[in-house]
């Protein structure tokens, strides 16, 4: 029997399930190691982004860009250092403060902020004002995302770009799997293609292979954090996360890889 | 629905299933050899459009990506008129076409004389009783389109287009665009009976990502133009394989098209997504920390 699939109910809730656990008091937590991570690996998946729409032969140097929940600047920093200006929608304090800072050791005065959530924005004050309009990794806080992705599209002139993690890293899986985690069945990648393609968006599609890189104990914070949405950390927990970390890490630093999905459209 | 049952991954290659039986039944007869001899010349002239912009866009999405190459070695599956045939062979090292119909091999070779090309060659069979050992990794690149909703054990097929090529694999599907005409011609024949689907894209994305491939996509648009006469032929074929072809559903069908093109060859315009994959890439599912 063939039923059509509601894949905006679909999105709700599995993103309310979802942000049960990842509250905003999670994500604050993990400001600091997250904060880490994307500096380490020197914005890995952001610049991998930038070379696809770059490959594409799309890229142009006069681009004004939007990401949208930049966090420290994994998107924000490598497209800045190639278009003329990124516009960077952030409300956490810290995550703002520490993208300034990285910019400015980057020597780039080419970024701004709007210091609010993506919902706050009004999307009338700025109408067609953007190339590129980029939410990266962070498409679980809009569990009305079909309204929030129109309203991304308004405010773009060219392309939209939502991108989310697919395949996680195997050495985290292994991990996590021996801490008896199960992070759910819902996948947000593969719900956010199937309502496009219902909307009418109809997305290309593409896999960037990215590398992240963290200091020991970042690693260590991360996995004890996630394991604290599902029930409080205990001390075999905090054995099995070090020594897991330790045996993976050279020269301090834990690196993975791992996959994200990358969709992307032309806005009519 | 509780909120599990919603975000539960969905079974797709069932949902292809029940999708392929819900037109089988119906259908007033299955399609035959015959009716794709039947569809050859209006195939042709729709391929050709624009000196094959289709095949054309395609092969440009291809070979930006370096999926393929002056050196590689091509197979397509129901080739049709020669819908990658010609397009490709004029910059590819072979093209080998697999096409039953007679009289659609007769397009091809048709076709690729008045193009030029001669480094292809056709295999006079249905993909599914081709013996795969005998094309074991021998191709760069496994094609189709407008195909694969022949095709009920899907991932099976899928499969042994794969063990054929040692690079990569691509279907080409069509993208609904909202066009009425058909919609409101199949209305006016068959009443309320439910339009048939013939699922390409994005069931076959959803298909490939379940199954583990990585699959990338890229949207193309293209035109497509017919004579009055070739667009009556492809509708009385398709509605022969729905109800009687009768005079008056003739009648029907020669109006709606009048009424949309006139006397004038009939244009339209078609999306279509080039789905490909290096099917020696495999997904691992998302879990754990992303």
């Amino acid at each position: 029997m063939i039923t059509q699939i509601d894949w905006e109910t679909a999105w709700a809730a599995g993103i309310n399930e979802m942000n049960r656990l990842s509250t905003t008091n999670y994500w604050n937590q993990r400001a600091e190691d997250y904060s880490d991570m994307v500096l380490a690996s020197d914005c890995n998946h952001g610049r991998n982004i930038l070379n696809l729409f770059e490959k594409e032969g799309l890229l142009r140097r006069n681009w004004h860009v939007l990401d949208i929940a930049s966090g420290p600047g994994a998107i924000t920093i490598p497209f800045a250092e190639k278009v003329c200006r990124v516009t960077a929608v952030e409300p956490a304090e810290r995550m703002a403060a520490a993208l300034m800072s990285y910019a400015q050791n980057r020597g780039l005065s080419n970024i701004e902020i709007i210091p609010k959530t993506w919902q706050e924005v009004d999307e009338a004050v700025y109408l067609k004002n953007y190339d590129l309009v980029i939410c990266c990794h962070a498409l679980w806080q809009f569990s009305d995302i079909l309204s929030q992705v129109r309203r991304m599209e308004a405010v773009s002139r060219g392309y939209c770009c939502l991108a989310h993690g697919f395949e996680a890293p195997s050495e985290s899986r292994e991990l996590t799997e021996d801490l008896g985690i199960d992070g759910g069945e819902f996948d947000q990648f593969i719900t956010v293609f199937n309502l496009l393609n219902d909307s009418g968006a109809c997305p290309n599609v593409d896999a960037i292979d990215y590398t992240l890189t963290r200091s020991v104990t970042s690693a260590i914070t991360s996995v004890e954090k996630l394991v604290e949405k599902y029930r409080p950390l205990n001390y075999r927990d905090s054995e099995m996360i070090q020594k897991h970390v330790q045996n993976h890490a050279k020269e301090g630093m834990y690196k993975v890889s791992g996959r994200m999905g990358v969709l992307w459209w032309k806005v009519a | 629905m509780t909120s599990d049952s919603l975000t539960a991954p969905i079974d797709w290659v069932r949902y292809w299933e029940d999708s392929y039986d819900a037109r089988s039944k119906i259908m007033f007869r299955d399609y035959e050899l015959d009716d794709w001899n039947e569809r050859a010349e209006d195939y042709s002239e729709s391929r050709r459009t624009n000196n094959y912009e289709f095949g054309e866009s395609v092969y440009s999405t291809l070979a930006l990506h370096g999926i393929v190459s002056p050196h590689s070695r091509v197979l397509e599956v129901g080739a049709g008129p020669g819908t990658f045939v010609i397009p490709f062979a004029r910059k590819v090292d072979h093209v080998t076409a697999v096409e039953p119909a007679e009289g659609m091999r007769r397009m091809i070779s048709q076709n690729a004389l008045e193009a030029g090309v001669s480094n292809y060659d056709i295999i006079p069979k249905i993909w599914q009783d081709i013996n795969i050992e005998n094309f074991r990794e021998r191709y760069d690149l496994t094609i189709t389109s407008t195909v694969i909703w022949m095709f009920r054990d899907i991932m099976t097929q899928i499969s042994r287009m794969e063990e054929a090529t040692q690079g990569y694999c691509c279907v080409v599907g069509g993208v609904g665009t909202g066009q009425t005409f058909e919609a409101e011609l199949w209305k006016k024949i068959m009443g309320n009976t439910p339009y048939p689907q013939y699922p390409e894209y994005p069931l076959i994305y959803n298909l490939l990502y379940t199954c583990g491939r990585i699959p990338h996509v890229r949207l193309i648009n293209y035109t497509s133009k017919r004579t009055p006469e070739n667009m009556l032929r492809m509708y009385r074929v398709f509605y022969s394989i729905y109800t009687e072809v009768t005079p008056e559903v003739e009648e029907i069908i020669r109006e709606a098209l009048y009424s949309d093109s006139g006397e004038e060859p009939c244009v339209r315009k078609y999306r279509s997504a080039v789905v490909w994959w290096n099917p020696a890439v495999r997904r691992k599912e998302l879990k754990g920390i992303a």
